[in-house]
């Protein structure tokens, strides 16, 4: 599936206030179209290694090179950008905004990477099944309608890079399915995915999974 | 895309929105209505205190006579120095501003039924406008160097019995002359005790043309302190200014008085309101972290999140500021009614002035939860609870 790669992660640490070892000198490669599921127990330093990935975070010590760009030389409103431009988020507490409906949420996204585009706002609310929740507020979402939401938020840019956090921490067995359904669709059209996840079900639909413990790498398959 | 984003978030906060408007439009209040009343009052009561009459008077560079025409005994009139008329044309053409009215006195001595008494020649016309409080029976005599006509005090009247229309002689070192009295001027002051002629005639009959011995002043206090006046006097005239103390000395320290008390009260409230403008847009922008850290994850850059933390500001201070304005100019008219017993003229600037401290009030207080909001880490926000 993969021809190139998209990250290269080379000896990567993250300390946490200078002595917790989140993360120790982790290599990893993620090819273009690649779809990654990171696993293991809890604390093992899952959510520290999406955060370096997408940039929201920077690691203490290593290179991180996505798309080329070395991520660790990157000041922070060149990180802020290229998270607008790279990178699509999912997260398991959904974040959507509370006063915005569903449609207004995906249009966040689009406003702060360009502008707003109402049109193409409901297409990829449709193309998520919720075309007949447009101005449905997020309290009157449903948990996996929400995420679905998050989904069609988080695609709406084209992003090389979908990263999403627990996406079916919250969700119920059908929701479930109907969200890895969109993965599958993203990783049909191309998009890099890396999901960190929990569930044996979800990771199994990766190409490859990545065992984390203790901050380091036990194993892939 | 940002008109609806700002418009939800203000809408989803109105409660905590109008707490925070209801103290700018506290401080708005106060401000427009004590710049009203302020700016109002010092017209207001600029002309009440006009009815006083003059607050400095101008004396010979080398003389030491005390300063007002009360203080006048006939012993001290004898003096070398005396003032040019020539210099009051830099009062009359408006050369030193804030002159709101000016009269000169010639003082010489005649004897009337073998008694001294004193004899003003002044300008009839301008003692009027400067003295519009003394109460004349009769007619005020006109001005010029021919005229018999005179005003004499009330004491003077009743001492020898005379009265508006009666002709009298006074003797002046020699000349005598005859004199209609047109009316009696009832002062309360040193003024009952003297006879007012016109300056020409007093300067022909003392042979002294061209000479005052004192100038009365009435200067406005609006625009600087009387002090000031007087300096420039002394620097241009070669005169001593002397300022008059009762009247002037009261009225600028009353209004100064009342003018520090405003700002006082105006600076608390607006202290006030910025810290509710603060701890409002602090509450906010902790409410929000997570939506702040979701923004930023989304790629926003920090003048987006900036934009709609101040937006937020600038309603509470927009709506505090513009309703503020209304009731403070409410309070202000109803204040001057029942002081002045009269409305005040609308002072135009204080609208956008109100509007635009509010706005100042609401930006400044904000600034530090703006810096707070922009500080946010997504990384921290979007971690799991
Ligand atoms: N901001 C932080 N400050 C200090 N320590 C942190 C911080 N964030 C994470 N850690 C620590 O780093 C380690 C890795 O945390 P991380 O969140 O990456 O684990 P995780 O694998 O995502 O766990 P989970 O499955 O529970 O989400 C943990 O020991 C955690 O306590
Ligand atoms: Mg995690």
């Amino acid at each position: 599936m993969s021809n190139g790669t998209l990250i290269d992660i080379k000896g990567v640490s993250k300390f946490y206030n200078g002595k917790v070892c989140a993360l120790d000198k982790i290599n990893l490669a993620i090819g273009k179209g690649e779809w990654v599921s990171i696993m293991g127990p809890s604390g093992s330093g899952k959510t520290t290694l999406l955060n370096i990935i997408s940039c929201l975070d920077r690691p203490s010590a290593g290179l991180v090179i996505v798309g080329g760009a070395d991520i660790g030389r990157l000041d922070h409103t060149e990180l802020t950008r290229f998270r607008r431009e790279t990178v699509g988020l999912i997260f398991q507490q959904f974040h959507l905004v509370p006063y915005l409906d569903a449609l207004e949420n995906v249009m966040l996204a689009q406003y702060f990477h360009s502008i707003a585009d109402e049109e193409e706002a409901r297409q990829a609310l449709e193309r998520v099944g919720l075309g007949d929740r447009l101005r449905h507020m997020p309290s009157q979402l449903s948990g996996g309608e929400q995420q679905r939401a998050c989904i069609a938020r988080a695609l709406i840019n084209q992003p090389k890079l979908v990263l999403a956090d627990e996406p079916t921490g919250n969700l119920d067995q059908k929701n479930e399915e109907l969200v890895m359904e969109l993965f599958q669709a993203m990783h049909r059209e191309g998009h890099t995915i890396v999901i960190v996840t929990h569930d044996p079900d979800v990771g199994k639909l990766a190409d490859r999974r990545v065992y984390l413990e203790h901050g380091s790498i036990r194993s892939i398959e | 895309m940002l008109k609806r984003i700002i418009t939800k978030s203000l809408l989803a906060r109105k409660r905590h929105l109008l707490v925070a408007s209801g103290a700018v439009l506290l401080a708005a209040t106060l401000l427009a209505s004590l710049v009203t009343l302020s700016l109002g009052m010092k017209a207001q009561a600029g002309r009440a205190l006009e009815a006083y009459g003059a607050n400095m008077v101008l004396l010979p560079e080398a003389t030491s006579l005390p300063a007002g025409a009360g203080g006048l005994a006939f012993g001290n009139i004898v003096s070398e120095g005396y003032i040019s008329e020539e210099y009051l044309t830099l009062l009359e053409s408006g050369q030193i501003k804030d002159v709101k009215a000016y009269t000169p006195y010639q003082y010489t001595v005649a004897t009337y039924q073998g008694q001294k008494v004193v004899v003003a020649g002044t300008l009839f016309d301008r003692l009027r406008e400067l003295a519009p409080y003394w109460q004349v029976e009769g007619e005020w005599p006109a001005d010029g160097k021919g005229t018999e006509d005179i005003l004499i005090g009330s004491k003077v009247a009743q001492k020898f019995g005379l009265a508006t229309g009666d002709r009298l002689r006074l003797d002046f070192a020699g000349t005598t002359r005859e004199l209609t009295i047109a009316g009696v001027a009832d002062v309360g002051g040193s003024e009952d005790n003297q006879v007012f002629v016109s300056l020409g005639t007093a300067q022909f009959l003392s042979g002294r043309a061209g000479q005052v011995d004192m100038v009365q002043v009435r200067a406005s206090t609006e625009n600087r302190p009387l002090s000031e006046i007087a300096a420039e006097m002394e620097s241009n005239l070669r005169v001593k200014a002397r300022v008059v103390s009762q009247v002037a000395e009261a009225e600028e320290t009353v209004l100064f008085k009342i003018e520090l008390l405003m700002a006082l009260i105006t600076v608390l409230t607006v202290l006030a309101s910025g810290v509710a403008v603060f701890s409002t847009l602090t509450g906010s922008v902790l409410e929000r972290v997570k939506e702040i850290g979701l923004m930023k994850a989304l790629g926003a850059k920090n003048s987006r999140i900036a934009v709609i933390f101040l937006a937020e500001a600038w309603a509470i201070g927009l709506a505090g500021g513009l309703l503020g304005n209304i009731v403070g100019l409410g309070v202000a008219q109803a204040v001057a009614k029942s002081v002045f017993d009269s409305y005040l003229s609308p002072q135009v600037p204080v609208i956008p002035l109100t509007v635009a401290a509010a706005l100042a009030i609401a930006t400044i207080a904000a600034l530090g939860p703006v810096r707070k909001a922009i500080s946010v880490d997504p990384v921290v926000t979007l971690r799991g609870e």
